[in-house]
């Protein structure tokens, strides 16, 4: 199977260096050869998928509870701001 | 004042013993424990920090409240540690990642937070591989860790700081967690018990996530009681994890039944390969014969998804890991990477992200891709259902599955360099998360000098019947635990 390096880099936001690249370029088809035997399997019990036995028994009420402390912490570690407005870099810079 | 011989090796058990009889302080034993993390953690690797001020100050409370009388919690001044991507308000929390190099915790996760408040002593933060993707703790942004029991070897990964802290005598228990492995596997590497609960007995509130439908937050210790006694303070629903499921009373560490007999464990073919390292084979092997002669029942049983566990995690896995990871933009704290909004994005994630990571973010985009979706995230969550219920039915013939925990002993550094090959490191483990089933790791024998795992699985919630076979087992082995390559 080929796969397009570049591409999912961009689609993930990085930026691979050429080593990078050469090593992922040989390394995905084999890991993705790996998990394609997964096709192999034949499903027999058409059993519900996802995580059913940990669905919450209950949900909590649905109050604020804003811990100062933590809010406060947050917007003090960010890096740039005005008041409680927090700064980031333009889009179209 | 020197330690009582009774705290070497340093248990739970032993510290509250000497604690409650007043053999010795919180103060001393919090001092001493720092000092020799100073002294000899420089040759294992094992903190990335100690919080000195913090536990000597909580220390001194505990020696005061028990001086005054005052109620103390389950684990007052036993000292303790946790992996470095569990959140103590204040302090550095990285997960081993550069990314998250000035991130620091503005609160607490529940499970350390109820450690706190049982009067357990935090000595510091651990190492681990980086964002808790690795077998082995190389992948830490920040230092390598040595086995305690032969330092030119890997401790294990990713909880491998957690795993050396407790073999070398640093701490009497250690918090990691395991996603697909990263408790049992260092544990079965450096020679300690690893248990990684059943998922939602735990909160994962304040845990940095990899694989969130996977991770729980697991314990290391010396023996099966001592692991009791730390799940007794963390375990248990949290209205902050909503995965986190209420309990019912479990055996305390001082009851549990450690009686083998009538037990019945399933012993599954799947699990014993010829391309597993041969000595560990015959350790496991030579362990299930102990618990046969004390008188459990050992069922030779058939887990045939076994072999597709493995793709079926590392799909999964990154899958999940590539979204959990998507939040990590560089932009929330320490210096931002220059330039507009996407020039810092990319900057920040391509410098702080190391080679694993960016692997498996990815293969997790790639997998969740529409083209690919059905094909392998759809397909691994259908394989998941089977072999979940595969584990069900096992349940209903066998107590307990043994196990080894890992294929191989510890290897040397730089030995595994293929993503595969380490990735098939966890093919012993993976099947128990992907089950959301409970598993733990005890020391059964060496391998070429080597510590070697056992691993007991049970059904879920079924943590009961597990310690009761994980501590039936160490008793009749006669195991006493030791720490270094003592």
């Amino acid at each position: 199977m080929t796969v397009d390096i570049d591409h999912l880099a961009r689609l993930v936001r990085l930026a691979l260096t050429p080593e990078e690249k050469t090593v992922f370029s040989e390394q995905f088809p084999r890991i993705l050869d790996y998990i394609d035997s997964l096709q192999s399997v034949e499903l027999k019990n058409n059993l519900a998928v996802g995580p059913d036995s940990v669905l919450p028994t209950s949900l909590r009420a649905d109050q604020i509870a804003l811990d100062e402390n933590i809010r406060s912490a947050v917007i003090n570690a960010f890096p740039e701001k005005s008041g409680t407005a927090l700064k980031v870099p333009g889009i179209f810079g | 004042m020197a330690l009582p011989p009774l705290l070497s090796p340093l248990t739970i058990q032993g510290a509250l013993t000497a604690l409650n009889s007043g053999q010795i302080t919180a103060e001393l034993l919090t001092e001493e424990c720092l000092k020799k993390i100073h002294e000899q953690d420089p040759n294992i690797g094992a903190f990335l920090e100690t919080f000195d001020d913090r536990a000597l100050t909580q220390a001194r409370a505990i020696d005061q409240a028990r001086l005054t009388g005052a109620p103390l919690g389950r684990l007052a001044g036993v000292p303790v540690a946790i992996k470095d991507n569990l959140l103590l308000k204040g302090e550095l929390a990285t997960a081993g990642c550069k990314i998250l190099k000035d991130h620091r915790a503005a609160y607490t996760a529940t499970v350390v937070a109820r450690l706190e408040a049982a009067g357990a002593i935090i000595l510091g933060r651990l190492n681990m591989d980086e964002c808790a993707m690795g077998s082995s703790t190389e992948t830490s942004a920040w230092q390598l860790t040595r086995n305690p029991r032969d330092t030119n070897r890997i401790p294990g990964g990713s909880s491998g700081g957690p795993a050396a802290a407790v073999a070398a005598g640093f701490v009497a228990a250690t918090l990691g967690t395991d996603t697909g492995g990263s408790v049992r596997q260092p544990a079965s590497l450096c020679g300690v018990v690893g248990l990684k609960p059943t998922y939602g007995r735990v909160s994962r509130y304040g845990m940095i996530a990899l694989a969130s439908s996977f991770d729980q937050v697991g314990v290391f210790a010396h023996t099966v009681e001592d692991v009791i006694r730390v799940m007794e303070v963390i375990e248990g629903q949290d209205d902050f994890d909503l995965t986190s499921q209420p309990l019912p009373d479990q055996p305390l560490a001082e009851l549990v039944n450690t009686d083998l007999a009538g037990l019945r464990i399933g012993v599954p073919a799947e699990y014993f390969t010829d391309t597993m390292d041969p000595g560990s084979k015959l350790a496991v092997e030579t362990a299930l014969e102990k618990f046969k002669t004390a008188g459990a029942i050992l069922v030779p049983i058939s887990l045939p998804l076994t072999k597709f566990a493995l793709p079926t995690y590392y799909i999964i896995q990154p899958a999940e890991a590539s979204s959990n990871l998507g939040r990590y933009d560089g932009l929330r704290y320490g210096t931002r990477a220059p330039g507009k909004l996407s020039e810092s994005y990319l900057t920040a994630r391509s410098i702080g992200f190391g080679r694993e990571v960016k692997r498996r973010i990815m293969l997790g985009a790639f997998i969740l891709s529409a083209g690919y979706y059905d094909a392998y995230y759809k397909k691994a969550l259908a394989v998941q259902a089977e072999l979940k219920q595969e584990f069900i039915n096992a349940f209903k013939t066998v107590d307990i599955i043994a196990s080894p925990t890992s294929p191989a002993v510890a290897w040397k550094f730089g030995e595994i360099q293929d993503p595969i090959t380490m990735y098939l490191s966890d093919i012993m483990t993976a099947p128990a998360n992907i089950a959301g089933i409970p598993a733990i790791s005890v020391p059964c024998g060496l391998s070429q000098g080597l510590p070697v795992g056992l691993q007991l699985q049970a059904n879920h919630f079924a943590e009961a019947t597990l310690y009761r076979a994980a501590a039936g087992y160490l008793k009749v082995a006669g195991y006493t635990p030791t720490i270094g390559n003592s």
